[in-house]
């Protein structure tokens, strides 16, 4: 890891970071978009998906609403427009930035992109949504393979990939999946590639390492320079328009409006991609590009006195970058990834052993409960943490949910087997001595079953640790906080900042249980 | 009077018949062999008594008095149970096994020590095992153990299913001659279930001769060796104990 990218880290970090900790801090807060006019300073609640562009526009909405003199709640970093779009709808954020094709077509899904205007009513109509001001660039998806590749094939529109079917396609897991993404792509223009999911922050490194050859951007990457990159031209005009909007809860308060709808029309493609470019390439922070910006276009809401920015340029570098220690700043993530990891451990092992043993002697009934447990274990994590929005919000809560019910499985399944386990000559000796159906589970069939059911835990415990790095994904921090925004900026020094610890935490977690094993269980029932 | 009954009794599993209306009793203070093939329905028997089996038909009377089925756990604790294999708990040291029952009617703990060595004492195995395992010890070990533990609270009545059939003839010869001590060491009705005549002959007062669930025979020791009742029982004899007569 060079210094810059160090500087770059710590800056990222912090930003997302700061934003982390007193939005726990505050809690189960609700005063929000709905806090009444009059109130002094409300608090709006500022999204953002998980990539580069995403955290900047939402850093850019966080400092105008700032110089507005609102407070603001950065929940950056979202996994994705369904985590963000629940998260607008139940209010658990204000505003996040996002784009008219993809709320056409992924949220509202519509065939075709109307105009402003229809959008608009049909957002409030369905969703009490609205779009503000446009910004002023349209950030289409577009198709881009290396200009080297391209030159040498001699391939300038996406239809000339139809005469190379054995091109490497790997497209990030979104453009895969959406209607207006690779689906709908390749039948306009009859492409025989059978494209890969990769990471949309990994795909330019692939395509600089050749494994693949064409890959999905977004037109306003900062990395299409970087990784001299050829946009191939859409002839057919297949993808929509994909203006970047600020897309807000009907009831966001007029101040917050005014100071939104100041940034409109203000950032041309020009301007965007310079931008990402800032923070991709230049290592500059999101904070500082973000205020960079403001100042040079000399924004100022309405309601702000000028003299305002003064105070919130100190309040702003009071949390800049250098101020937490790496060593604070491990120890804060780590401390919050163990609480995640563990508190739903212990709340799964606090229910799943009492459930397996009524499982297990209930034969008949127990059976559906394995079912379920087993059906849960399947809904991919992003998508289980997605679907707690809607019932939990975002942040701590709705992560430890989706770690619990993670955590169910191996220790009820390991429970239910290990019981069945029991050597049934003891259990009926237990019986027929005359020890009571409690005094058989607690002296001998639970005793018995512990080294199953101990592993049981171990595995729960370790799949927990694993899973507690997507919590990021939510809100919820911890490790996985600098594994997601290293992936938006394809840092992978700050993804290791991450992953290190949380590999770190899972060995120690081995240990911690075989220790454990060793003290509980006599040695020649361990296994 | 006596200590254990059946009567009329019928235990069917699935579609084969255990016990087919068997009527018997069993005085107290004796013990009392039940011999015969496997599957002739001796453990099912056994069973009956402590509720492990409930019959669809007839009545058990234990300690004269019908079993309550709700309360099984307070009258299995009057009747001392072991079985081939021992049952010993793995998880448990041997005084810790042996003693368990004694923990749960919360006997302090000295009381519970020196009944423990008492007992190990009767059936000859050495102190120092208390601390082991049960798979620390031998076959024969395990059995004395087992044999302890079924007496720990001093149960007027002894069932045993089999206690010495995985035992080698002469571990067995050894255990019988410590089973004599605990015949002696108090009146306790005992029911040995065995499939082993010699066995029977050697430690019971009387025999009772099962066949597919039904009574072949029940009388004393001596009298069904003498005199057998049926030919079934006159071939078991005579395979059993063709040198003896």
């Amino acid at each position: 890891m060079n210094s810059p990218v160090m500087v770059r880290c710590v800056a990222c970090v912090l930003l997302v970071a700061g934003t982390a900790s007193p939005a726990s801090a505050r809690g189960d807060s609700r005063a929000s978009g709905v806090a009444p006019e009059t109130s002094p300073a409300p608090v709006i609640r500022v999204g953002s998906k998980n990539f580069t562009e995403g955290y900047l526009l939402a850093e850019v909405f966080s400092r105008v609403l700032e110089r507005a003199g609102l407070h603001v709640e950065r929940r950056f970093g979202l996994g994705g427009t369904l985590v963000c779009y629940r998260a607008l709808t139940t209010g658990e954020i204000d505003v996040y930035p996002e784009y008219t094709g993809t709320i056409s077509r992924a949220i509202l899904h519509m065939q075709t992109t109307p105009g402003l205007v229809r959008l608009n009513d049909t957002l409030r109509v369905s969703a009490s949504l609205e779009m503000l001001t446009p910004l002023g660039f349209n950030n289409t998806y577009a198709i881009a393979m290396s200009g080297k590749t391209a030159n040498r094939l001699d391939i300038r529109r996406i239809g000339d990939l139809a005469a190379h079917p054995t091109l490497r396609v790997g497209l990030s897991h979104e453009f895969l999946e959406r209607p207006d993404g690779w689906p709908g792509l390749a039948r306009t223009y009859a492409l025989p590639q059978t494209p890969r999911g990769i990471e949309h922050g990994l795909a330019y490194r692939a395509i600089a390492d050749d494994r693949i050859e064409v890959t999905d951007v977004y037109s306003t990457d900062g990395d299409i320079d970087r990784y001299h990159l050829k946009l191939l031209d859409d002839n057919r005009n297949y993808f929509p328009v994909y203006d970047a909007v600020p897309l807000v809860h009907s009831d966001l308060n007029a101040r917050a409006r005014a100071a939104l709808n100041a940034l409109g029309g203000r950032i041309d493609e020009a301007r965007m991609r310079k931008m990402n470019a800032a923070v991709l390439l230049d290592g500059r922070s999101f904070a500082d590009v973000a205020t960079e910006f403001l100042d040079e276009q000399n924004i100022f809401p309405a309601g702000s006195a000028r003299a305002d920015s003064g105070a919130i340029q100190s309040r702003t570098h009071s949390s800049a970058p250098g101020e937490e220690s790496m060593v604070h700043r491990l120890l804060r993530r780590t401390l919050r990834h163990i609480f995640l990891a563990f508190f739903a451990l212990i709340a799964a092992v606090l229910l799943s052993v009492p459930l397996g043993v009524w499982a297990w002697r209930s034969r008949r009934a127990g059976r559906p409960v394995l079912y379920v447990a087993g059906a849960l274990q399947t809904i991919p994590s992003i998508a289980l943490l997605a679907f707690m929005i809607p019932l939990f919000g975002i942040g701590v809560r709705p992560a430890l949910i989706a770690l619990f019910l993670y955590a169910v499985l191996p220790v009820l399944r390991n429970t239910v087997a290990a019981l069945e386990s029991v050597d049934p000559v003891v259990r009926s000796v237990s019986s027929a001595m005359g020890l009571t159906r409690g005094q058989q589970l607690r002296f001998v069939e639970l005793p018995l079953a512990a080294p199953t059911i101990l592993t049981g835990i171990r595995t729960a415990a370790v799949i927990s640790i694993g899973t507690a790095t997507l919590a990021a994904f939510i809100g919820a921090g911890g490790l996985g906080e600098p594994i997601v925004t290293g992936l938006a900026l394809n840092d992978a020094g700050l993804i290791l900042e991450g992953a290190l610890p949380a590999a770190a935490l899972a060995i120690a977690t081995e240990l911690l249980f075989e220790v454990l094993e060793r003290l509980v269980i006599p040695g020649h029932l361990r296994r | 009077m006596s200590v254990l009954e059946l009567e009329a009794v019928c235990v069917q599993y699935g579609s084969r018949v255990a016990l087919d209306h068997i009527s018997v009793a069993f005085a107290p203070g004796v013990t009392t062999a039940v011999v015969g093939r496997s599957g002739s329905g001796k453990s099912t028997l056994l069973e009956c008594f402590n509720g492990m089996v409930r019959p669809g038909r007839g009545n058990v009377r234990v300690f004269g008095a019908p079993i309550d089925y709700a309360h099984l756990p307070q009258l299995r604790r009057r009747l001392g149970y072991a079985v081939q294999g021992t049952g010993l708990f793995p998880h448990l040291s041997i005084e810790s096994n042996i003693g368990l029952l004694a923990r749960l009617e919360r006997w302090p703990a000295d009381r519970i020590r020196r009944r423990v060595q008492e007992l190990l004492d009767l059936v000859e195995l050495r102190r120092t095992v208390c601390a082991r395992y049960p798979y620390e010890l031998s076959g024969g070990e395990q059995q004395r153990a087992g044999l302890c533990r079924a007496m720990m609270l001093d149960p007027p009545v002894l069932l045993l299913d089999e206690p010495f059939g995985a035992l080698d003839p002469i571990t067995r010869g050894e255990i019988h001659s410590e089973f004599v001590r605990v015949q002696n060491a108090g009146k306790r009705t005992i029911v040995l279930v065995t499939h082993d005549l010699r066995e029977a002959a050697l430690l019971a007062r009387r025999i009772l001769v099962l066949d597919a669930g039904t009574v072949i025979q029940h009388g004393d020791t001596g009298e069904v060796i003498a005199s057998p009742a049926s030919p079934f029982v006159a071939r078991l004899v005579g395979s059993q104990l063709g040198d003896v007569r």
